[in-house]
């Protein structure tokens, strides 16, 4: 998984990497979208490290709908696992 | 086990229960005959109950948007194996039946409509094109009122005669409004293609899709006179819509099994 120094659209290549095997990657795509305009105001490749927190508060809700709570908390882990301490 | 195995599954028997219906069944005794599809559809509508029952429960019943949609179902398909002992078994109280198929197909509704609003309840939409969308609405409207116009007018007929026959009339809306959800959950689907969710909306809309050849087995074979067709028709949309709804349920559970277990499936 990504290097904390890697260039900023990686945090956008990571999120999509780990939702895709659960949401296609069509929806992966659009979720990052939405949620990256909505919770950071910028577009997904403009997404730094330091912005995962505020973006995976904003994707909780919409993979608790899709997989249901536990499930959502698991792949949120593993995509703040990705990042550190993020 | 994978998406792709228990779609293979779910297939051989809905091909079993149908060449059983167009080969054996017909050969069958009037005794034999009741009690094959009085053990085959009661069989089928609890099986439908219980995978639904281990979906729900998963996600812990009504506290989860997932859990409540598979809580209306097992509620609907309950209802259902019910109403199916009661018509075989209890046929001098038809009131029984009626109100349990009511009830069942207005917790059918919910259900359906809670699947097939998912994307926008988690904040989303459909992949694809607004033509695309609007033409598989389309589609499904033009379907559901080719399949359900008979029925409604009869119903229409009775109510305007003043014998309303309430449980019947539910039961055509919810089969309209059902074969009109078959748009969004195949939209669903086809949004999802790719990821572990695409199967379950398949499956789900291959249910529905079997409830459609259920419903058209009796207009359409039934208006040409294929009296025997009908009864295959009607049979196979049957094991369609119970088996691939089983299937849904069953790959749903798998999913946040494998999930939260740190499984990976292999579909």
């Amino acid at each position: 998984m990504p290097d904390r120094t890697s260039v900023a659209n990686s945090v956008s290549n990571v999120v999509i990497q780990r939702l895709a095997p659960h949401l296609g990657p069509h929806v992966a795509n659009m979720a990052m979208k939405t949620f990256s305009q909505k919770a950071l105001g910028v577009q997904p490749d403009a997404a730094k490290s330091s912005d995962v927190p505020k973006l995976l508060d904003a994707l909780r809700p919409m993979l608790t709908v899709m997989l249901g709570r536990e499930h959502a908390e698991v792949v949120i882990g593993e995509i703040r696992g990705d990042f550190g301490s993020a | 086990m994978t998406s792709r195995w228990i779609a293979i599954f779910a297939a051989s028997g809905v091909l079993v229960l149908a060449i059983l219906d167009a080969i054996v069944v017909g050969r069958l005794t009037a005794r034999a005959s009741f009690w094959y599809y009085a053990v085959a559809r009661t069989g089928l509508f609890a099986l439908v109950a219980i995978s639904a029952g281990a979906a729900a429960g998963k996600f812990r019943w009504w506290n989860e948007y997932v859990g409540r949609a598979w809580t209306l179902f097992l509620i609907a398909y309950s209802l259902l194996t019910c109403s199916e002992i009661a018509r075989r078994f209890f046929p001098e109280r038809p009131t029984a039946k009626e109100l349990l198929v009511a009830v069942a197909n207005l917790a059918l509704i919910g259900a359906y409509a809670l699947m097939a609003r998912s994307l926008h309840a988690a904040g989303l939409h459909y992949f694809g094109s607004i033509a695309k969308q609007v033409l598989i609405v389309v589609l499904a409207a033009a379907l559901a009122i080719a399949l359900c116009k008979g029925s409604l007018l009869s119903e229409i007929a009775s109510i305007r005669a003043g014998t309303p026959h309430i449980g019947s009339l539910i039961s055509v809306l919810a089969d309209m409004i059902t074969f009109l959800l078959v748009a969004p959950l195949l939209l669903t689907a086809l949004s999802l293609r790719g990821g572990q969710m695409f199967w379950i909306f398949a499956f789900l809309t291959a249910g529905t899709f079997g409830w459609i050849v259920n419903q058209a087995s009796a207009s359409v074979l039934g208006n040409l006179g294929l009296q025997e067709a009908v009864r295959t028709g009607r049979m196979a949309g049957f094991a369609l819509a119970c088996c691939f709804i089983s299937a849904a349920a069953l790959t749903q559970w798998l999913a946040a099994q494998r999930g939260t277990t740190g499984v990976r499936s292999h579909a």
